[in-house]
């Protein structure tokens, strides 16, 4: 149409670069026309638009627009808007720079066309999500981040290292789905990175740890991005691949169990996200078309009504100041326009008909019933029951209704905020009743009804014995001040001990070194210059340790030094 | 809980199972109110293996690492 | 127009000007700093004229007095050598810019010596990659050394005394150099660069020639900090002052790799030859050993300075992976990361400078992110800097690593691919330590506390200014490494790889 062809990302990051230079009032508002635009660029582009840019030897494809990145740059461009809308009342550059710089990286994810590419917007994804973790500022949000920092690094380093081993071995960059069979250990690599990003159980534990700790409006970008686009890179190199059936299936139920056990209500949530994407890796690993459109729909779904449940636990946290589920209780009339539109995004992660939930999951769970995988779809429908436990109805009940335990402030919520919730329950609510405006975007032809009276019943009755169920427990439900700990008990409650040995331990070990060889040295001098004194001396304890005085003499570099020739010398002469 | 909110809940539930009698599904799900079954046992389940976890150890008071990592990291002397 | 006489002009200019600042600055130390700043200028200027000459020409050589070799001394400017000139002469001017402030600041009427001192420091240096014969290179590497001890004195009490352990270090790294030069002179009976390689081509490598080489190469490795013979350089580079950090830590260091790689690449031969002796290995395990040493120990600092003292150690083992490599990608990701980490620790040591002068002091438990709104500038040219040490892209750093990732990889050798990425991971520690200090608030004060505004109190320009345009270099090498690595490193690959 208009000819441009360029990564729709260099929008959202020339909008990170010139945000500094925008007269600050003006600068909430870029951060909404800046997606929008990429939006635009999106919807624009033609299927195989394609950009190149020479890199030294290597010619680079960083657009390569297909059918499938198409539907996830969509979402991507669309939920940064909504996010930018969300955070009009924000007037922190460095949040509003790194959502940008995130959103950016993700678009370029979805739009790249070879390895390389995909890599380095890994990279700067990690940059800007880092930074809205902390952004918060406090000291929990400093730890969380950096453990998220360093989780994100290694999983970076893991996909960096199978991409090289794979440029190494084909000589090529382009992104050709991987077979299983004929695995190699570079796939492999480049699986384990990708993995670690779309919070693979065990290695999910960076996602609960982090998002209830960043800000109130960068959780919202945080849970549309980072899992997201590792969903999306799976289902292009990855799909059918029976571990991801596996892996996901256990993704989904351990998700739901974790997230019960939570005390912050956005912590719930993020056990969901895991939960939820769960079942997009799973649609991946069955493999077959239905399943990758039922993926590729679900992130789109996802991505909606996550960001609105996200929008809508942010802003009970924005009003009360805090997110504890034992210190809550009784908000009903008050919040209740928040709890309106968050209910809109429980009933569509639940599944509820009229909802977007409804017209994706259930493509999912629908194909592994096709494919033949019984026991998979006997898991998915549990943990859609988990879902609706807890995300309908433990969460409400104990934020809006329940009893009042505590008196909490109740500060104003910013326009913006309520806009955007409106404007994505309004999307989610269309998407539900239109199902066709989704199904027309995904890359294969799609024969799914989802208004059938089989999949209407299955819904409604499990919401409405899982609620009943719920009822007539819920004296026993009552939230308590506790945490859960997961599989990052193995490196958070040795890490003293690391700290203990790897840190301290050096510097004892040194300290020694250094208390020894001064002992030594004054001895020898002593003994040379003053034989008597220093046989009278040896009952005289040593003073303290001093820095600066007990520097280790000069013979012991030179000492190495001559040990190293020696020993090189034999070794050179040898051969 | 009002009347009118159990009223509805009987009906929606009522609906529901109707639903199934009218389009039956394959194996289980051809049976009539099997997913309400479903619904109502897996609940009770997850809530049960989730207490039950926690009650095994995985519920700990809200400041168990930092009590463990609570030794601020003092300045250490200077290396070598 | 630009002909060989510019190999000699370079240090012939830092040497005048280290002779002239003493007569001119004798009553006003800053017009002596002047004279410093002119030549430096001049230096730079010429250098960047031999690399130009020499990307058209090929590599230029002027014989000293007209004197023929293997007998006279040849000066040789080969695209190697014409590089590292240009990194060499441009980090010296930035420092000389950098030294007025900072030496008013920290060693006050010191300047005119502490100037003369740097341009003597500089002439050595320059000779040492300009000259085509070894002789020659001992006597610039004295230059240099004795120069540097002097230089590295001036300055706070502690300095003196790590003075005197790097003289005496240094003297025996020296000593080892001469002796495996005299071991090579009693053999081959040449010690002309050029006139060597020919020899070592044709002859088989003596028990005497080996040790000879091994003796060379132990001296070349101690003035170069490698692992373990690297003990002079922390309490070098924390108590000389900052300037004089500043000048030495980029360069110093990376001056003795180049006798590494001129000697083990260009004249022993790369390649099967060059395989003959285990000298190669050694040197990459021993980087290997220095990189992983040098992070671990960096973390462990609490003094900024001691802590990038340590940083350079860990690449310094960098260097010598790349080289020890011995093959091409290996051998760009060396030279490479000769510019970049000379970029980087300039910016890096010139920023701790700053600190030093507005602060007070540079140790990092005492930073606070009062710091990134008093001094914005210094705080963003630290954090690209340290973004590039850490090897993000498209920072310069991450170029560098790309290279010898690749090197590693191509040989099969996972055990320095390993080494990198730790060190990566340890690199994001130690530097986001200082990073979080700056940026982020610290626990335990409440928000109405902090102080709501802080005065901008930013280091002068003359110090600023070097800084913020090294970084910013940074970027720009690491957007362009590909021209720099075709049109600069392509022409300098030595044979056989």
């Amino acid at each position: 149409m208009m000819g441009i062809e360029f990564p729709p990302a260099w929008i959202l990051w020339g909008g990170t670069a010139l945000l500094p230079l925008l007269p600050r009032r003006l600068r909430p508002a870029a951060c909404c026309v800046f997606p929008a635009a990429a939006l635009a660029l999106v919807l624009a582009l033609p299927i195989g638009a394609s950009f190149r840019l020479s890199f030294g030897p290597y010619e680079l494809l960083v657009l390569e627009f297909s059918r499938l990145g198409r539907v996830f740059a969509i979402i991507f461009a669309l939920i940064a808007t909504l996010g930018g809308i969300y955070s009009l009342h924000l007037r922190e550059t460095g949040q509003q720079g790194a959502a940008l710089l995130y959103a950016g990286g993700a678009l370029g994810v979805a739009c790249g066309g070879d390895l390389f590419t995909l890599l380095f917007c890994w990279e700067v994804m990690t940059a800007g999500s880092t930074w809205l973790i902390w952004a918060r500022r406090d000291r929990e949000s400093r730890e969380a981040g950096m453990r998220y920092l360093l989780y994100h690094l290694f999983g970076g380093g893991l996909l960096m290292s199978g991409i090289l081993l794979h440029f190494k071995q084909t000589g090529s960059l382009a992104l050709v789905a991987f077979a299983s069979e004929a695995a190699t250990p570079a796939a492999w690599l480049i699986l384990a990175g990708v993995v670690i990003n779309a919070a693979m159980v065990p290695l999910h534990t960076w996602l609960p740890d982090s998002y209830p700790r960043a800000t109130v409006t960068g959780a919202v970008f945080l849970s549309a991005f980072t899992t997201k686009a590792a969903v999306y890179v799976l289902a292009v190199l990855f799909p059918g691949w029976p571990v991801l059936l596996v892996m996901g299936t256990v993704m989904t139920v351990y998700g739901v169990i974790y997230a019960f056990l939570a005390d912050d209500i956005r912590e719930i949530l993020s056990y969901h996200i895991v939960s939820q994407v769960g079942y997009m890796v799973a649609g991946v690993g069955i493999g077959t078309e239905l399943a990758l459109n039922g993926s590729a729909a679900h992130a789109y779904s996802h991505i909606l009504y996550k960001a609105l449940l996200f929008m809508g636990a942010g802003a009970v946290l924005q009003a009360t100041g805090t997110g504890k589920l034992h210190r809550l209780g009784g908000l009903y009339p008050e919040l209740k326009g928040a709890f309106i539109f968050y209910m809109v995004g429980a009933l569509s992660i639940s599944g509820a008909p009229l909802f977007n939930g409804f017209i994706s999951k259930s493509i999912i769970v629908y194909a592994a019933h096709e494919g033949g995988h019984g026991i998979a779809h006997l898991f998915l429908l549990l943990a859609g029951v988990g879902t609706f436990l807890s995300v309908g109805v433990k969460l409400p009940y104990f934020t809006w209704f329940h009893e009042k335990k505590e008196p909490l402030p109740r500060r104003p919520l910013p326009g913006g905020m309520m806009a955007a919730m409106a404007l994505t329950s309004f999307l989610c609510l269309a998407y539900g009743v239109f199902p066709d405006a989704l199904y027309r975007e995904l890359p294969f032809a799609m024969n799914y009804r989802p208004y059938t009276a089989l999949h209407l019943s299955e819904a409604v009755q499990i919401l409405v014995f899982t609620f009943l169920a719920f009822w007539w427990m819920r004296a026993k439900l009552v939230p308590h001040d506790l945490i859960s700990l997961d599989t990052d008990w193995c490196f958070r409650a040795p890490a003293p001990w690391v700290r203990r040995v790897a840190v301290d331990g050096v510097n004892a070990v040194f300290d020694a070194a250094d208390r020894l060889a001064f002992a030594f040295a004054r001895r020898v001098a002593e003994l040379s210059v003053h034989p008597l004194a220093a046989i009278r001396s040896l009952g005289r304890p040593e003073r303290p340790f001093d820095p600066h005085l007990d520097r280790p003499p000069l013979s012991l570099p030179i000492g190495l030094t001559l040990l190293v020739t020696v020993v090189a010398a034999v070794w050179v002469l040898a051969r | 809980m009002r009347r009118w909110q159990k009223a509805a809940l009987g009906g929606f539930a009522a609906a529901g199972v109707l639903g199934q009698v009218v389009d039956p599904g394959q194996g289980w799900e051809a049976i009539p109110g099997s997913f309400a079954l479903f619904g109502a046992l897996g609940c009770l389940l997850l809530m049960g293996v989730a207490k039950g976890l926690g009650k095994i150890g995985i519920s700990r008071e809200p400041d168990f690492y930092r009590r463990e990592n609570e030794r601020e990291r003092t300045d250490g002397d200077d290396g070598d | 127009m630009i002909g060989p006489q510019i190999c000699m002009l370079i240090p012939v200019v830092y040497l005048f000007g280290a002779l002239l600042v003493p007569l001119i600055g004798w009553r006003r130390g800053a017009a002596g700093w002047g004279m410093a700043l002119a030549a430096a200028a001049g230096a730079f200027f010429f250098s960047l004229g031999g690399l130009a000459g020499v990307l058209q020409r090929g590599s230029l050589s002027y014989h000293l007095g007209g004197w023929m070799p293997p007998i006279g001394i040849e000066f040789v400017m080969d695209p190697l050598s014409a590089f590292l000139e240009v990194v060499i002469t441009g980090i010296g001017l930035l420092a000389v810019v950098y030294t007025r402030r900072s030496v008013e600041h920290e060693i006050p009427d010191r300047l005119m010596p502490f100037s003369s001192l740097a341009l003597l420091v500089l002439t050595g240096l320059s000779g040492m990659v300009i000259t085509g014969d070894l002789f020659n290179l001992y006597v610039f590497l004295e230059i240099s050394a004795l120069a540097g001890y002097a230089l590295i004195a001036v300055g706070e009490r502690p300095a003196s005394y790590a003075a005197f352990r790097y003289l005496g270090m240094g003297t025996v790294g020296a000593s080892f150099y001469l002796l495996g030069l005299a071991f090579l002179y009693m053999t081959l009976g040449t010690l002309n660069m050029a006139d060597l390689s020919r020899m070592l081509a044709v002859t088989d490598v003596s028990a005497t020639v080996a040790v000879g080489l091994l003796l060379l190469f132990m001296g070349a490795a101690l003035k170069m900090a490698l692992f373990p013979m690297h003990g002079w350089l922390p309490d070098a580079y924390t108590h000389a002052s900052s300037a004089a950090t500043a000048l030495i830590a980029p360069i110093g260091t990376k001056v003795a790799g180049y006798i590494l790689i001129r000697v083990l690449l260009y004249l022993l031969g790369a390649g099967e030859k060059g395989s003959g002796l285990p000298l190669l290995s050694l040197l990459a395990y021993l980087g290997a050993a220095a990189v992983i040493y040098g992070s671990i120990l960096a973390v462990c600092q609490s003094e900024l300075k001691r802590m990038l003292a340590y940083s350079s150690i860990a690449q310094v083992g960098y260097i010598a992976i790349g080289v020890g490599l011995n093959s091409a990608l290996g051998f760009t990701g060396a030279v490479l990361h000769i510019l970049n980490h000379a970029c980087m620790k300039a910016s890096l040591f010139f920023v701790s400078g700053g600190l030093r002068l507005r602060l007070g002091h540079s140790r990092i438990p005492r930073f606070t992110n009062a710091l990134r709104r008093a001094m914005p500038w210094s705080s963003a040219a630290f954090a690209l800097a340290a973004l590039s040490m850490i090897g993000l892209p498209p920072t310069a750093g991450f170029f560098s690593k790309w290279y010898l990732a690749l090197g590693a990889i191509e040989q099969s050798r996972w055990l320095f691919l390993g080494v990198l990425l730790f060190s990566s991971l340890l690199n994001a520690v130690y530097f986001f330590r200082v990073l979080e200090r700056m940026y982020l608030d610290r626990p335990g004060i409440e928000p109405a506390e902090r102080p709501t505004s802080v005065a901008r109190h930013e280091a002068p320009p003359a110090m600023l200014l070097p800084a913020v345009a090294l970084s910013s270099a940074l970027l720009v090498i690491g957007l362009g490494n590909t021209w720099i690595v075709d049109r600069l490193i392509g022409p300098m690959i030595p044979g056989g790889m």
